[in-house]
């Protein structure tokens, strides 16, 4: 069976993480991961961000995105600037998340150094924040910086993990589907125009269904999987913290970015 | 309004030009195209081509174009058929 490995974060070690990047298992639910209290301050501050952030409701993130600043570096390191201060904000007084993530996940590879992304004196965006509200799905996609990021310098990486925080859940949807079949380059015949793939991608590939997150629950998995969330159809939105590490083997080197 | 097909490079033919296979065609494009088309780059968005045209070979067009997703928005078609676009990349395949 294809399943995720469901522990507490003192179960964690290296050879669960390891597992992930041999592709034995598609990814780590890891419960209780960042403290409830401060998950409900995160996304109280969330609630009440300035509108405007979100381009009069049209976006529904805080933090830019490589993947949609693929050939424009120059806007998503002004806009990774930007989203530092309001990550500051954001998480004034509380322990950071993406520090927490950092910390944690150094923790279990201590002989590997681990920073946020630079090049050319540039940060890369830390994490991003994202709102799904009611009717809202992610279609099936993967994330691969070393395909589409070619741009950048980080798109030689060995390896990428994909780390999704859950800061408050929707009371019904929002789960996450991942699929046992990795991207591979011909599959961009079934590419969708703005997002994701056509589902046929996934046509008879073995899918396990992870449900019944909580706030503070983190997800570690192997983001080249194809994978998808399913529509959100309770009223309260789903607000998560994503980022990514990359891993230079060699260099025993991880680097993070969003 | 620009016609726009989009689809997957696959043969390149010169450092500016290649076959799409289109697979999307925009609703109320005032052309027909068939699932293969010749294009012929007017200008390009591509992770990893150089932005100058000068700098381009068939080398470099090959690693951005074939099976890439691209968008082509349609500036004309010569004579011959062959279709003069803008090319970018479409959308994207993740976050």
């Amino acid at each position: 069976m294809w399943e995720p490995l469901v522990l507490r974060y003192s179960q964690l070690n290296k050879i669960n993480l390891e597992s992930i990047l041999s592709d034995k298992i598609p990814a780590i639910v890891i419960r209780n991961f960042y403290d409830e209290r401060n998950c409900q301050m995160i996304a109280g501050r969330i609630r009440n961000y300035k509108q405007s952030a979100f381009q009069n409701g049209k976006l529904k993130h805080i933090g830019p995105f490589l993947m949609s600043h693929t050939t424009n570096k120059k806007k998503y390191f002004e806009d990774a600037k930007d989203a530092q201060r309001e990550f500051e904000k954001i998480f004034d007084g509380i322990k950071n998340p993406i520090t927490h993530i950092c910390e944690s996940i150094s923790s279990k590879f201590p002989n590997h150094s681990i920073s946020l992304a630079r090049e050319f004196k540039n940060d890369y965006s830390p994490a991003v924040i994202r709102m799904h509200e009611k009717g809202k799905s992610v279609p099936v996609h993967k994330d691969n910086v070393r395909y589409e990021g070619k741009e950048y310098a980080l798109s030689d990486i060995d390896c990428q993990l994909s780390c999704i925080l859950h800061l408050q859940e929707s009371e019904s949807g929002g789960d996450l589907v991942m699929y046992n079949k990795q991207w591979k380059k011909e599959d961009e015949k079934f590419r969708n125009i703005d997002f994701g793939y056509s589902s046929k991608v996934v046509n008879s590939s073995e899918a396990c269904k992870m449900s019944s997150f909580n706030a503070g629950d983190l997800v570690v998995m192997n983001p080249n999987y194809y994978h998808k969330v399913t529509e959100i159809t309770g009223n309260t939105p789903r607000f998560t913290l994503g980022m990514f590490l990359g891993f230079y083997r060699k260099d025993y080197k991880i680097i993070t970015w969003a | 309004m620009t016609d726009i097909i989009w689809g997957n490079g696959s043969k390149v033919l010169s450092a500016n030009s290649f076959v799409l296979n289109v697979t999307h065609r925009k609703d109320g494009n005032k052309q027909d195209y068939s699932d293969s088309e010749k294009i012929i780059m007017s200008s390009a968005d591509l992770p990893g081509l150089p932005q100058n045209q000068s700098d381009w070979d068939e080398e470099s067009l090959k690693t951005c174009v074939v099976d890439a997703f691209l968008k082509c928005e349609v500036n004309q078609r010569d004579e011959s058929g062959v279709i003069l676009a803008k090319v970018s990349h479409s959308g994207a395949g993740g976050y």
